[in-house]
């Protein structure tokens, strides 16, 4: 069984690397976690161990799922919990024996948990039943878990079967090629020393290198005396260990008087050498296997951890790790930085010969190639590969294996493993090494993310939090989901309180902001979609007591995938102060038109009594002068009178008192007073009546509006032309026009017509004079009586403008509803 | 050209103004079509001069002392006064509203004039009407 046979998984996890890992080893093997629950078990543990019932979710306890037969493990398990150490003992399981080892996972001295593993030693045992002679020698072989245990048990074996003074076992050191005594009867305490042979040297060497037993009788008068050996006189006899014409090592008996050895001895010798080949072969890669699999399930237990910040000590231990299962000198990670286009040196091992910190990716290097073909790149020749110039340093570099880290196709970094202890990397490390630079990518990724994520969140919250304005979002049910900082200041209302609730219990309830609670709350959703548009609504604050607060706002809504509201964010204005501003403007304006009037009021006045003859009579050049002073002084009366209505409109302080009443006296008493003028101009004025019509409307506002129209009608009306006023109903309203056969307004102008200060710029307004006011005036007294106003025109054939006043539907007079 | 009516009882008109150069005009205007005019410029006062009869008030609103409405109110609420009819003629009311008309005719008042608006001519006019009497010039004052 070799670990180069595991099937190569494909992109993933180490978790899921590590699973097939684990699934394919011969052993059973099982994670317990801390709880005694089961994290995780290989198949042939589910085969071995779990009761054929159990089906494996993780997390279930252990004692539930291991078959009642085979509860001993269960005990042995708690054992290691209990003395915080590893256990390891046989067991027998019907014909199966099992060497069971229970090993403790303790990172800082926490509990992690617990690995199980049973490795099949039935083989062994059955062979040994064989050779009843090497029972015990293939059993304490077997049990054995370290190298030394083997050949100390194969030793005192040789000494107690054969009749030899001395016997050493030699063990093959591949690296070095030399073959190096482990263990010798000689000294006491079976320690080896430091003897070593190559190949073809003396007895022993000859024996290694052609694979096959040679004695010598009398080593003294031996030409392979020649050099060192472990006798100085006496009879020897090597033996080879080897498995599958693999060498291993040699066996050396030895009497202290030449003698001859006999068949029997050469073949019983050779018998045990490979019981003993067998029994090493099993002990190296069973250590091998512990070790890689002690490895592999630490480097599992510290990627399954997901925290930001331990993701430096995490990428350290990993490295660790990971050198210590490829057994190499060095490994180190650099950081792909997507910015520079470099790679940044994150964690070196060795740091004797430290690396470059920056690496950059603009010029070839190894790292770009391993980058960009995104496969592992494995060199045991790297001093030819002109590629590798960051391991100058490197006194002797003998071999690399280097590894992308990347999560789907992006790259993450660079994982180098360098210096193979004892000799060259192998397919098993590149193996391996891909499958866990897989994980690593993944984790640096996620914890990168996941830092990425936490500042952009930090950064957002900070930016609703201390933002000059007040911000609150409501979730798609209108539950409060934000109040920010600024927010919490203005109202006095704390974040922590208000969260979760209702938006109305806060915005109306609490704050009394009744515009926005009922337009948020009846708002049409499908409606509003430019969310441009919202109109700031401006109110008064029920606040925290002698302050005045008014509050702007102004409301978007974000949308799912479905087109429903998913968050409304609502920004807060404190807008005290603009309203304090326009109050103070208001004011100001009322008081000097107040002012104005009283003088004005003397000038009209003395004007007027001087036109009509009361001081005598005046010269007509007097009359044509006084009568333009007078005509001034009435534009500035008007301008007076149209400032005053547009404060008043500004302070919502334009009363209309609707009452049923006859539109058609209204229009024939506005006419009236135009007839003169049109008159002067040679215009006609029409009026086709209809005296059944009734409004509800305030006759002064209507009159207004009515004498305002007609007069722009005739002042921007050339002579001979024509101005109609007509009347026409439609479902619950009337609607009044008043047409004339003016020079018209441009298209352009028409939006904006009935907006404060606007005067339509052409050939006759610089004659006309006005304010700019008038048509702002009339749109607010008409929309105040619940009706509307608006324009057609075409230039040089006239305008018509349009207004609406609602019908008065019941026929009786008794009834004055005001709203 | 309005000349005085010696023919008919002159009837008394008593201007309540605190603005001495409209109460120059209005008096010289009022004298000018035949009527007998006093005038008083504080609405402390007024209340006394009130007492003294009259066949019409021009009642000003913003004066010292008293406030027009106040005056009004008072002069339709005692016996000896409240059948005189009384014009409001003003050019600033008790807020800035257009509900002083409205305010003034609830008190009372026989009518309500802006005087920025109204020449003396329109108020002789006005005051005509109200006591039925027939202008002496036929003339119409509306521009």
């Amino acid at each position: 069984m070799d670990i180069n046979d595991f099937t190569r998984p494909k992109e993933g996890l180490l978790a899921s690397d590590f699973h097939l890992l684990a699934h394919a080893i011969p052993h059973a093997l099982i994670t317990i976690n801390n709880k005694r629950q089961v994290i995780f078990a290989n198949q042939q543990a589910q085969n071995i161990c779990f009761s054929k019932a159990s089906n494996l979710t993780p997390f279930l306890p252990l004692e539930g799922l291991i078959d009642p037969s085979k509860q001993e493990l269960v005990g042995m398990v708690y054992d290691t919990y209990k003395f915080k150490k590893n256990i390891s003992r046989p067991f027998e399981f019907g014909t199966k024996t099992y060497l069971a080892e229970s090993r403790i996972e303790i990172e800082k001295g926490k509990l992690l948990g617990c690995s199980l593993s049973l490795i099949d030693i039935t083989q062994n045992r059955l062979r040994d039943k064989q050779h009843e002679l090497f029972y015990q020698v293939s059993s304490a072989l077997s049990a054995a878990t370290h190298l030394h245990q083997v050949l100390k048990v194969a030793l005192t074996q040789i000494m107690q079967s054969m009749n030899v003074t001395a016997a050493n076992i030699m063990l093959y050191e591949r690296e070095s090629g030399t073959l190096q005594v482990k263990i010798d009867s000689k000294t006491k305490d079976h320690t080896a020393d430091a003897r070593e042979f190559r190949l073809g040297e003396g007895v022993a060497g000859k024996c290694a290198q052609e694979l096959k037993p040679y004695s010598v009788h009398d080593i003294s008068t031996s030409s392979l005396f020649a050099q060192k050996t472990d006798l100085d006189s006496g009879a020897l006899l090597a033996v080879p260990l080897a498995s599958r014409g693999r060498l291993l090592g040699v066996i050396n008996v030895s009497d202290t008087e030449p003698r001859y050895f006999t068949e029997s001895e050469v073949q019983f010798l050779t018998i045990i050498a490979n019981d003993i080949a067998i029994a090493l072969e099993n002990s190296m890669l069973y250590e091998r296997l512990n070790h890689k699999v002690k490895l592999l399930s630490k480097l599992f237990w510290i990627s399954s951890f997901t925290g930001v910040k331990t993701l430096d000590t995490r990428i350290q231990r990993i490295v660790r790790l990971i050198a210590e299962l490829l057994d190499a000198d060095d490994c180190c990670i650099f950081i792909h930085s997507t910015v520079r286009n470099k790679l940044v040196l994150r964690y070196q091992k060795d740091l004797s010969s430290p690396l470059p910190l920056q690496v950059s990716l603009d010029s070839p290097s190894l790292s770009k190639t391993v980058l960009t073909k995104q496969e592992t790149i494995m060199l045991n020749e790297p001093v030819k590969v002109p590629e590798v110039t960051i391991f100058k340093k490197y006194t002797k570099i003998r071999n690399i294996i280097c590894g992308p880290l990347h999560v789907n196709q992006k790259p993450i970094g660079v994982l180098y493993v360098i210096n193979k202890r004892n000799g060259q990397f192998d397919e098993e490390d590149k193996h391996m090494l891909t499958i866990t630079s897989h994980r690593i990518g993944t984790i640096i990724e996620n914890a990168q993310l996941l830092r990425k994520v936490e500042a952009e969140k930090d950064l957002l919250d900070n930016i609703i939090k201390y933002t000059n304005e007040g911000v609150a979002v409501l979730d798609g049910r209108k539950r409060v989901v934000i109040w920010n900082g600024y927010l919490e200041e203005l109202t006095g209302l704390n974040s922590n309180e208000i969260v979760g609730l209702p938006s109305y219990k806060i915005l109306y309830n609490r704050l009394g902001l009744k515009k926005l609670t009922r337009t948020l709350y009846s708002q049409d959703n499908s409606q509003n979609k430019s969310n441009l548009d919202s109109p700031m609504i401006e109110e008064e604050m029920r606040g925290l007591g002698k302050e005045r607060v008014w509050l702007g706002s102004v409301y978007s809504h974000l949308y799912d995938a479905n087109h429903n509201v998913e968050y409304t964010i609502i920004v807060f204005r404190n807008i005290s102060k603009e309203k304090e501003f326009i109050e103070a403007k208001n004011e100001f304006v009322s008081l000097t038109t107040h002012e104005l009037r009283t003088p004005l009021t003397a000038i009209k006045g003395y004007l007027s009594m001087i036109l009509s003859g009361d001081s005598g009579k005046i010269s007509n050049k007097q009359e044509q002068y006084f009568g333009k002073a007078y005509q001034a002084t009435e534009r500035l009366v008007n301008l007076v009178e149209d400032l005053l209505d547009v404060v008043r409109i500004d302070e919502e302080r334009v009363i209309i008192n609707p009452i049923p009443c006859c539109i058609n006296n209204i229009i024939t008493e506005s006419l009236e007073g135009y007839s003169m003028k049109a008159k002067t101009k040679n215009i006609t004025l029409e009026f086709h009546s209809d005296s059944s019509i009734q409004v509800m409307a305030d006759p002064e506002k209507v009159k207004h509006v009515l004498c305002n129209l007609v007069d722009n009608a005739i002042k921007y009306t050339k002579e001979r032309g024509k101005v109609v006023v007509t009347l026409q109903t439609k479902k619950n309203d009337l609607i009044i026009g008043v047409r004339d056969t003016g020079v018209g307004i441009q298209t352009k102008h028409l939006k904006n017509i009935f907006d404060r200060f606007v005067r339509v710029p052409n050939s006759l307004s610089v004659k006309a004079g006005g304010t700019g006011l008038g048509l702002y005036i009339v749109r607010s007294f008409v929309e105040k009586q619940g009706g509307t106003i608006w324009v057609t025109s075409q230039i040089n054939k006239g305008s018509t403008f349009y207004f609406s006043l609602p019908l008065n539907l019941l026929p009786t007079t008794e009834h004055v509803k005001t709203t | 050209m309005p000349q005085p009516s010696d023919t008919i009882t002159r009837h008394r008109i008593l201007v309540i103004e605190d603005d001495p150069m409209l109460v120059e005009m209005y008096k010289d205007k009022l004298k000018k079509e035949g009527f007998r005019v006093a005038t008083v410029s504080d609405g402390k006062k007024a209340v006394a001069r009130v007492k003294q009869g009259a066949d019409l008030i021009l009642l000003d609103i913003l004066m010292p002392g008293m406030n027009g409405f106040e005056l009004l109110k008072k002069i339709k609420s005692e016996e000896q006064t409240k059948t005189i009819p009384v014009i409001v003629l003003t050019n600033i009311g008790s807020e800035l509203s257009d509900n002083d008309k409205n305010l003034a005719l609830s008190l009372g008042a026989a009518d309500f004039m802006i005087k920025s608006l109204n020449t003396p001519q329109d108020v002789v006019n006005r005051i005509r009407t109200i006591l039925g009497i027939q202008p002496n010039t036929m003339k119409n004052s509306t521009e």
